[in-house]
């Protein structure tokens, strides 16, 4: 809450790029995240959405130090995130926690969950009496009965398991969390038990939230802020009614359309766009704009220059493309 | 609105059980599924993992592994014939001729080795009488038909060059192949994008609106039942607890657990404060819960007795529309789901 | 298509949510109901017990000489089942005491083994870049080593050795195998969800490999480690033949061999009973280890 206050935002990031198999592979490096900018301030909900290989797992696993960038730089509560340095990043990781998709995967199957919960507790040098009355807090405000520390994660159901996932991260009373598709392997009927636990925890402690997904019902409902990824770029960033009332990229359009509405009344009533073929190989992203090759508006400019991510005199929101506007022209 | 109520159905599941048996004891998946599927229509069968959807449809397909698996009881009923009494062969006859299904991953349904033009022309020539020659250019034709771009150059092509959402393209067009009178497509688009997915509904309508075949959809999507399903089965802890018409499902379901579903999802353009959802989680086949599977999660049960004693059984509560709750009634008027 | 369908029905079944009890109980029961591994586990459990036993069960000692009883066949008169060899020593009791020997030799070894190998394979696994590099090709110079004209070379140098000093020497060569399982399994573990959270709660490396990766490939480890312990009774009975294992007179299996092939034609005894006891330690070992495979490998599969 401290850093709401100052005018720094708690995450800045700065020409964050990410390329793998750079090293002596004969192979084109995959670019996966190309040169992305961002800011979160303390408390807020940033969304980062995009489909599958557009790198927003790699940004989010890029800033809280499990990949190693390639250039950029992410300033985190004032300071650099220093990438090279084991100490700096284990000080870092008090205060920026992360919480995986997969709840299956992300506990260890042979540790209780009172291992688990107070792994970080112990580490971070508390003592026994103290972590036992913090654990039972923490399985308190993650909704789990504290009677249950000494289960193992597979007597769990898969929302339970997610919770466990998320009382870990909170352990240390961080300022940021890192939030990778935390419902997306979850049950339907469960995704809003998590969703509203993580909104409760947001007004209880004050968090902020990068929350990386690629359901933008989720998103629209969580964050206040959302950047729509392509291809390793951000192509439009802005509060959630810019991005879901008044979108500027096509990218942005053609995703929104995309999604099926629970309303079968609006069925064939609703415009939707389909856009033509798949995305580009992040090995081998075209020149320029790299949706041209999908885009409905591509010109010649597109093919030559890359667009920045700028406000458009029509929009509040900064967009990166040529040909910016509201949906009006038909898809072809 | 349902397409032909009237007439004999198409497929009929009915009182399906089918079982298996684990470290824990024998478990049964579908516990007396019955639904009917009409020629032409689109059914969508819905539910959450452990509903038995699955399940079902693979015991239709006669694709049960046994063992484990075991179709303890009922009957599926196929234009009239019994396909649980149908000889093996007839089965692989029907099973990719008159029945053709789509599955999630299509990586695992194509064979690596083999041109995707060649496995779709394969198909027809197993199941059909027509030459190499016209196999392969329909295959082409096929393929085109499900907006495969440069069809004739993808049809040399092998499945590792096509991206996922293409294969799932490629998968439609060799499920129509032999113009089946039904499709099942288990999750045909949840391991897709967003915008890769909108590519394969407009497959998917295409495919049917070439060939006129009934499809039971598989789903846990409820944002692509409304889109694409005529009428709804709703599974639950392996049993069907509603079904009814599309329409009706979304703006009056009769059935508490179709209507926590319904309010617990986010809605991209209702932004209420808080979502409402279904308290615990769904059951474990092990350890169903007595009397109705749902009530331990039931926001309109508030304990009553037959809840937790008697297993409810589907009951028509209004023309052609289908409950298994016991105070089905009382949700008549109330409507939960908050209209923007 | 019949393929297809069975493996989409399986994935299927993983949303049946049968709970697992305890891991370790499920991979216990699949052992148990591995008929030739639990038979072999007991045949290879009174073999163990009777040769550490045999003080109680044999009246003789393993020098003790009667020159009136030589070159005996298996006889019950003076309970020499096995016969006596050329200086009437009982061979029941020398069988005994060289499968003794033998089976501390391999059990140190693959004791030893197991540790050197998991300590190198893990520290290569787990910090990779240059450190494998190096602990990886340090681990392929000893694979390619000639082993046994390089164990005759160490135990020359030694002279004849006693059997820690021999199981020592073998372990020195023997860890290579479980180096590499260990490595490839930290390998595939470093990217697995829980360690990465195991990292971010602040643990350190050697915390996250003792705490978070080895609990969890201890399957593979044990697997490798029985197998181990028949290779070494086999490296160790080679040794002992050739007249470069454990020193005399403290017998050893392939000591026995040696000695008595010599008069294979009139004494058949000398030679059958210690390559019958050698045979028999490493199948049950062989045929556990599969069981064992067995038993863990579905607890992999069921968790994946």
């Amino acid at each position: 809450m401290t850093a709401g206050t100052r005018a720094e935002p708690l995450l800045k990031i700065d020409n964050l790029v990410k390329h793998y198999g750079v090293r002596g592979g004969r192979k084109p490096a995959i670019q996966a995240v190309n040169g992305i900018s961002l800011a979160l301030r303390a408390g807020e909900t940033l969304g980062l959405v995009g489909e599958s290989g557009c790198g927003k797992s790699t940004t989010g696993r890029c800033i809280i130090g499990l990949e190693q960038p390639t250039g950029g730089q992410i300033v985190f509560d004032g300071k650099p995130v220093e990438h090279g340095r084991r100490a700096a990043l284990t000080a870092m990781w008090r205060d920026m926690q992360y919480v995986f998709q997969d709840p299956f995967a992300s506990l260890n199957p042979l540790m209780t969950v009172f291992a688990i919960l107070s792994e970080p507790l112990r580490l971070s040098g508390m003592k026994a009496a103290e972590t036992q009355a913090r654990v039972a807090e923490l399985m308190r405000l993650v909704g789990l009965a504290p009677e249950h520390g000494n289960r193992f994660p597979h007597e769990f159901s898969g929302g339970q398991r997610q919770r466990i996932g998320i009382a870990r991260a909170l352990a240390l009373n961080p300022k940021l969390l890192i939030l990778d598709e935390p419902v997306s392997a979850l049950d339907v009927s469960i995704q809003a038990q998590v969703i509203n636990l993580l909104e409760d925890l947001q007004d209880q402690l004050g968090l902020a939230y990068l929350f990386i997904a690629h359901d933008l019902s989720v998103v629209s409902h969580i964050c206040d802020r959302i950047a729509v990824m392509y291809l390793g770029r951000i192509v439009e960033v802005g509060t959630r009614e810019e991005i879901f009332d008044r979108p500027q990229h096509p990218y942005t359009q053609a995703l929104l359309s995309a999604v099926p509405i629970d309303d079968p009344d609006l069925r064939g009533r609703r415009k939707r766009i389909v856009l033509q073929g798949d995305p580009p190989s992040p090995a081998n992203p075209p020149s320029g704009c790299a949706f041209r090759t999908r885009c409905w508006k591509a010109t010649d400019i597109c093919a030559q220059a890359v667009p920045a991510l700028e406000p458009k005199p029509q929009a509040r929101q900064a967009v990166a493309c040529h040909h910016a506007g509201a949906l009006t022209a038909e898809p072809a | 609105m349902t397409p032909a109520n009237q007439g004999p159905p198409l497929l009929s599941v009915e009182r399906l059980i089918t079982e298996f048996r684990s470290a824990e004891g024998t478990v049964r998946a579908v516990d007396e599924v019955s639904y009917q599927i009409w020629p032409g229509e689109t059914l969508a069968v819905v539910g959450e993992s452990g509903s038995g959807k699955s399940v079902t449809a693979m015991s239709v397909l006669g694709l049960i592994p046994r063992p484990p698996g075991r179709i303890a009881g009922g009957r599926i009923l196929f234009e009239g014939r019994d396909l649980l009494t149908v000889p093996p062969a007839e089965m692989r006859a029907i099973r990719g001729k008159a029945i053709s299904m789509i599955f999630q991953d299509p990586m695992t349904s194509l064979n690596p080795v083999l041109t995707v033009g060649f496995q779709i022309a394969e198909a027809m020539l197993a199941h059909g009488d027509m030459g190499r020659a016209e196999a392969a250019e329909r295959a082409v034709e096929l393929l085109r038909t499900v907006g495969v771009p440069n069809a004739a150059e993808r049809y040399q092509q092998f499945p590792h060059q096509f991206s996922g959402g293409m294969r799932q393209r490629a998968l439609i067009a060799m499920a129509i192949a032999n113009r089946p009178r039904l499709v099942i497509a288990d999750e045909p688009t949840t391991a897709l994008d967003v915008t890769i997915q909108a590519q394969v509904f407009e497959a998917l309508r295409l495919a049917q609106a070439e060939t006129q075949a009934a499809m039971v959809l598989i789903t846990h999507d409820m944002g692509l039942v409304a889109e694409l399903a005529d009428r709804v089965v709703v599974m639950y802890g392996g049993r069907v607890v509603e079904t009814t018409d599309v329409r009706t499902l979304f703006h009056a379901p009769r059935h508490p657990y179709t209507r926590g579903l319904l309010a617990s999802l986010p809605r991209m353009h209702e932004r209420s404060e808080r979502l409402t959802p279904i308290p615990g989680a769904p059951p474990s086949l092990v350890n169903r819960p007595s009397g109705c599977a749902f009530h331990p999660r039931c926001a309109h049960s508030a304990g009553r007795l037959p809840c937790r004693t008697e297993v409810p059984a589907m009951r028509e509560v209004e023309p052609a529309h289908w409950s298994a709750c016991h105070y089905a009634e009382e949700l008549q008027d109330s409507r939960e789901r908050v209209e923007a | 298509m019949t393929d297809h369908g069975v493996a989409a029905a399986a994935g299927d079944r993983e949303g049946l949510d049968v709970k697992v009890r305890s891991q370790f109980r499920l991979a216990l029961g699949r052992f148990l109901r591995h008929r030739v591994a639990m038979a072999s586990l007991v045949i290879l459990a009174v073999i163990i017990v009777v040769a550490f036993s045999a003080e109680v069960i044999t009246p003789y000692s393993f020098d003790g000489m009667n020159l009136r009883a030589a070159r005996l066949p298996p006889t019950l008169e003076g309970g020499h089942l096995f016969g006596t060899d050329k200086l009437g020593r009982d061979y029941f009791t020398r069988v005994l005491y060289g499968a003794r020997t033998s089976i501390f030799v391999a059990l140190v070894v693959a004791l030893l083994s197991t540790l050197i190998g998991t300590l190198i394979g893990a520290t290569a696994g787990y910090f990779g870049g240059w450190i494998d590099d190096v602990f990886m090709r340090f681990t392929d110079l000893v694979l390619i080593l000639p082993g046994l004209a390089l164990l005759m070379i160490l135990i020359a140098f030694i002279g004849e050795g006693s059997p820690l000093q021999i199981a020592i020497i073998l372990s020195s060569l023997m860890w290579t195998l479980i180096a590499r399982v260990v490595r490839a399994q930290i390998l595939s573990m470093r990217t697995r969800e829980f360690v990465e959270a195991a990292t971010l709660s602040g643990a350190s490396a050697w915390r996250v490999i003792w705490r978070h990766m080895l609990p969890n490939m201890l399957g593979p480890i044990i697997v490798n480690a029985t197998l181990t312990v028949s290779s070494a009774i086999l490296i160790e009975s080679a040794l002992s033949f050739i007249g470069f294992g454990v020193k005399p007179p403290t017998p050893a299996l392939g000591q026995l061999i040696s000695d008595g092939r010599g008069a294979m034609q009139t004494q058949w005894w000398l030679v059958t009973f210690p390559g019958l006891v050698i045979i028999a330690i490493c199948l049950t070992i062989n045929f556990i280890g599969d069981g064992l495979r067995d038993a863990l490998d579905a607890r992999q599969a069921q968790r994946s």
